[in-house]
């Protein structure tokens, strides 16, 4: 047909939303079974939230709250952490043999960081789980995936299970 | 490389509107397996516009629902001839379904009845209000559905 030589041509950058949750790998792996084509550019998107960070238990516990060094220790732990998750989706990649990147973003609305970043990097496709690890349960859809499915400007899959 | 030995069964929702063409040439151009793909376009009528005719100082004239209802069903019937053409450019083998009643719950009853893998729709379709960027049915379909849903714009 002529439209294969068309399609090996251009390549589509997908952006995938992942919090580590189970949902998260599962979108992953829907991507991997219906949409994958070896053309794409894969980002794997994580999408740090800043208040998690001071809302933690030992930030609260600090005896003075504007502690310097207590500040920046928590922030490297933080970092130690966004780097382990980044790790781990990069092996995500790894053993699933598809060539991509990890990023991580920090923003106080993860939506808004997915959103920025797929702008940055002219994502195609924004792909999300429903739910991640939000402790509110009764929505039907989480926040980021409503956030992100309100304002991209790209095809959005919620990948629901 | 993708599955494909796995079989699909997706549906594509269609009111008719530019939009929704354009989620199905998107899906034809970054998804479709004619071997593994069994495509179903979904045309929703919905006939609320034609039953509100009555008002609080003159009660519903019956021909006057009647034939609303007549045109409505007329437009659709044009629409489905012309969704039939839509699918054979796009070089997609598909069968057109119909169905009455509000779209959105419409399509998820339709997409749970017929057992489908995914869902396809447009962020926005027919409707009058343009300032939102995602439309009444494919918000009501993300929400309610329980397989994945692919909500395409352009």
């Amino acid at each position: 047909m002529a439209d294969e030589a068309a399609k090996t041509e251009s390549g589509k950058t997908v952006l995938i939303a992942i919090d580590g949750s189970e949902q998260a790998r599962n979108a992953f792996d829907w991507y991997k079974n219906n949409i994958f084509k070896d053309t794409d550019k894969v980002v794997l998107v994580h999408a740090v939230e800043m208040h998690e960070i001071l809302n933690s238990q030992q930030w609260y516990a600090t005896p003075y709250s504007f502690d310097k060094d207590t500040l920046f220790a928590i922030l490297e732990k933080e970092k130690e952490k966004v780097t382990a998750k980044l790790e781990e989706f990069a092996q995500l990649l790894r053993d699933s043999k598809i060539n991509g990147t990890v990023k991580s973003v920090h923003s106080s609305s993860p939506g808004e960081g997915i959103c920025k970043i797929a702008k940055e990097m002219n994502a195609d496709l924004i792909i999300t789980g429903t739910r991640g690890m939000g402790s509110v349960r009764r929505t039907l859809l989480g926040s980021v995936s409503d956030y992100i499915l309100h304002h991209a400007h790209v095809p959005v899959i919620v990948c629901r299970h | 490389m993708a599955d494909s030995v796995n079989k699909r069964k997706i549906m594509i929702a269609m009111d008719g509107s530019e939009y929704s063409e354009g989620a199905l040439k998107w899906f034809a151009k970054n998804m479709y397996q004619k071997d593994r793909d069994e495509v179903i376009v979904l045309h929703v009528t919905d006939h609320r516009n034609s039953s509100s005719f009555g008002s609080n100082w003159m009660p519903v004239d019956p021909t006057m629902v009647h034939m609303a209802y007549k045109e409505e069903e007329e437009k659709a019937k044009v629409a489905i001839k012309k969704l039939d053409a839509i699918l054979m450019d796009a070089g997609v083998q598909g069968n057109v379904v119909r169905a009455h009643g509000i779209p959105g719950e419409q399509i998820i009853q339709k997409s749970e009845e017929l057992g489908v893998t995914m869902i396809i729709i447009a962020s926005r379709g027919l409707g009058k209000i343009r300032r939102t960027i995602l439309g009444s049915v494919s918000d009501y379909v993300v929400h309610h559905s329980s397989v994945p849903v692919i909500v395409c714009r352009h």
